[in-house]
């Protein structure tokens, strides 16, 4: 049968695997849940937060110096983790932090999955700002493999955009023999003084195969 | 049905009748692939044979957010035979048919990455 990859996020402690804290994760309803990217949107929300609201915690492009998006949050459509919360704060996002965002295997790959981003879900382009406006390199979402390590303090992880700029999960190490937990960071980093302020929507996805 | 294998015995053997069920892993260790016959959407099959081993995976995307999130979409499907001491890799689209052939390096990290065990 197919082999198949839960995404969950870490929301208590990213020191803590999921396979010795599984309760410090929460596996995400792709259908309903999603990821926000926000300066100051509030953790523990007792709605989903509306556009304006989204608006007005956005993070603001500084013209001096490059910025790390603040934070990312869960949206929780079914906010039925400890109370009646509706976004829980991504713990270690961006951070020298190892069990930020995982990804369940439940069985063996026939090639090393990978992360990746593109403009929309035809996995075709790599055009919006956010993903270096056409030049992969030039990517804001950066993310690192932590399945074995940790990142470093300041990391700087790969820009992530297409098919060519995309992060290998097994560290390098190629096909899962097995179900696995594999771990990442990831982070939003606004070049200073970026000319084109938007409000952009990109795919993050997993590649991954079976034999 | 995906595929279908011909053993140096004569003997048949019929893959799945789906990509997230090819069995795949069911054939036999012990018994040498003369010949696969693979099927392709709205193209001939691809017949190989002659070849050392054998390696075969189906690629999908899962996209973690956006209108298809939680989709699991299959692009392609890969065979990669060793033969003459080189591997050569065929990467069918699975939506329009086409295959795309690469003689691939024998020293190279994706072949070393590959999964030992799917080898046949």
């Amino acid at each position: 049968m197919a082999t198949s990859m839960d995404f969950l996020i870490n929301y208590v402690n990213a020191d803590h695997s999921k396979a010795t804290n599984p309760t410090d994760y929460i596996e995400l309803d792709l259908v309903h849940d999603y990821l926000i990217w926000s300066k100051t949107l509030a953790d523990l929300m007792t709605h989903e937060p509306t556009a304006d609201e989204l608006n007005a915690a956005a993070e603001i492009i500084d013209p001096s110096i490059a910025v790390t998006v603040a934070k990312c949050l869960l949206m929780d459509y079914s906010h039925d983790r400890g109370g009646s919360y509706y976004t829980h704060l991504v713990k270690g996002m961006a951070e020298n932090k190892k069990y930020v965002y995982c990804f369940a295997f439940d069985a063996a790959t026939a090639t090393e999955p990978q992360l990746e981003a593109w403009d929309t879900s035809a996995h075709t382009t790599y055009a919006k700002h956010v993903l270096g406006n056409g030049t992969p390199a030039n990517s804001m979402v950066k993310a690192v493999c932590t399945t074995t390590t940790l990142p470093g303090a300041g990391w700087a992880g790969t820009a992530i955009a297409g098919g060519s700029n995309v992060v290998l999960l097994n560290n390098g190490s190629g096909a899962l023999g097995g179900a696995a937990d594999l771990y990442c960071n990831l982070k939003i980093v606004i070049p200073a003084g970026y000319s084109t302020p938007a409000a952009e929507t990109f795919i993050l996805c997993v590649r991954y195969t079976w034999a | 049905m995906i595929y279908q294998l011909v053993f140096d015995n004569n003997e048949i053997f019929n893959g799945g009748e789906s990509l997230f069920d090819t069995k795949w892993k069911e054939i036999p260790l012990n018994k040498k692939i003369r010949t696969i016959i693979y099927f392709i959407p709205t193209q001939a099959g691809l017949i190989l044979s002659g070849f050392e081993k054998i390696y075969h995976y189906v690629e999908a995307v899962k996209d973690l957010n956006g209108i298809d999130s939680g989709k699991i979409k299959i692009e392609y499907t890969y065979l990669i035979i060793k033969k003459d001491n080189q591997y050569i890799q065929y990467r069918i689209n699975q939506q329009s048919g086409d295959v795309e052939v690469n003689i691939l390096e024998k020293d190279s990290k994706y072949i070393a990455g590959l999964n030992p065990s799917f080898w046949r």
